[in-house]
């Protein structure tokens, strides 16, 4: 992106979706067999702070199996997200902005994911669907205006505009204000990877048309 | 981005105000932060590892991103498995399409320790397209480029990575774009201001 968007973006669904995930993952998955006790570690504690039960090796999701040919990378994602899941913004905000995130990334893994988390963290249907027209629908509060207005001035112009800024720091303290950025930047990088690696969409996931 | 006007409209943008959040004093640093930057600071070997930049300083605001933030610097210096200066090349083009003046001046200097001439630099502002990359060169800037504009990287330039980098590297790439834009968002939203002699987009 390199404009802000703060509205609805045409683009064709399907074809963006075949583009990304309709041609088989670029590097396969490590099998189960392959995960070591470290990888299967870090996994499970990731789990245990969203509050989900431990997994097998056979059931750790493809994207994390894929991350795991770079021991280092996955290491310091895993540490990334845990952060972020725990982090000062509260969950239902970080969700609205993840939403927007993957919907201006067009990056289906993301956003399907996502809306099932959103949902648990207090995100209506009504509210993904508004998610997809932007920061400019009317129907918006000012605090949850303000964040998405952020993603969409981060994402098209890589830094948060004075309005916002202050719009946001009406709300948040000062650690929330720095998590913000910080936060976008590390899903955008999310999609960024996801988007390239081709991570084919998990069985319950249907990516970009999910509400 | 291209003209000089440009360049330095972003730049008023960016530090022509001053900084959003004020860094931590120093007799305000909790324990927990001091001794991490006491540890790492030895790791790395650095002269006086007990002194913060201003942007570090700012993140002590929030200790959980302050480590993780060290941390991922450490990763870089001992666990990436791209070679520097190929790495140094994606930072920088990153930088550049991000409108970041910190990052970008900060990461010319690291660049010419690494060997990149000022028609190096000059280079990355150009881009792709410009003459003289190798046909690998070429497709780390595509990639970057691909990752701003369309936010995924082509199979025409996947093809002529992975002729290069084994699959670590190639799983590295989109992250370390995305953890410098991740960067260049955060300095540039704070306003974060140039370090003492740094240059911004001056430097080359």
């Amino acid at each position: 992106m390199s404009a802000i968007e703060r509205g609805g973006i045409s683009f064709d669904l399907p074809e963006r979706q075949r583009q990304v995930v309709g041609d088989g993952p670029r590097i396969a998955a490590l099998t189960g067999d392959a995960v070591d006790r470290e990888a299967l570690g870090l996994v499970n504690a990731v789990r245990a702070g969203a509050g989900a039960q431990p997994v097998t090796p056979d059931n750790i999701p493809d994207y994390m199996r894929t991350m795991m040919k770079h021991p280092e990378v996955f290491a310091r994602q895993m540490e990334m997200g845990t952060t972020i899941f725990t982090g000062r913004i509260p969950p239902r905000e970080r969700e609205l902005a993840i939403l927007r995130i993957g919907w201006l990334c067009r990056a289906p893994y993301e956003w399907g994911q996502h809306v099932d988390i959103a949902k648990r963290m207090g995100v209506t249907t009504e509210e993904v669907e508004r998610v997809t027209r932007g920061s400019a629908d009317p129907a918006w509060d000012a605090h949850d205006k303000a964040i998405l207005r952020g993603v969409e001035e981060l994402v098209g112009d890589h830094a948060i505009a004075d309005d916002t800024w202050a719009m946001l720091a009406q709300s948040w303290d000062e650690a929330q204000l720095i998590e913000f950025p910080m936060m976008v930047g590390q899903y955008v990088a999310t999609a960024y990877v996801q988007n390239s690696l081709r991570i084919m969409l998990a069985e319950e996931n249907p990516g970009l048309s999910y509400r | 981005m291209k003209t000089a006007d440009n360049i330095a409209a972003r730049e008023a943008e960016i530090i022509g105000a001053p900084i959003r959040i004020e860094p931590l004093p120093d007799d305000e640093l909790g324990s927990e932060v001091r001794e991490l930057v006491r540890r790492i600071g030895s790791t790395l070997g650095l002269e006086a590892p007990e002194t913060l930049t201003t942007y570090f300083a700012v993140l002590a605001r929030h200790p959980d991103l302050f480590r993780l933030q060290l941390e991922t610097g450490i990763f870089l210096f001992s666990g990436s498995a791209i070679p520097p200066r190929e790495r140094e090349l994606a930072v920088l083009r990153t930088a550049w399409l991000a409108g970041a003046p910190y990052e970008w001046g900060q990461h010319v200097l690291i660049g010419r320790e690494m060997g990149f001439t000022e028609a190096d630099t000059d280079r990355v502002r150009a881009g792709p397209e410009a003459e003289g990359w190798t046909s690998h060169e070429k497709a780390i800037l595509c990639a970057v480029d691909e990752l701003f504009d369309r936010q995924m990287i082509s199979d025409a330039t996947w093809a002529e990575l992975k002729q290069t980098w084994n699959e670590a590297q190639l799983i590295e790439l989109p992250c370390l774009v995305g953890q410098y834009l991740g960067v260049a968002m955060l300095q540039n939203t704070l306003r974060m201001p140039l370090a003492r002699d740094a240059r911004g987009f001056a430097e080359r």
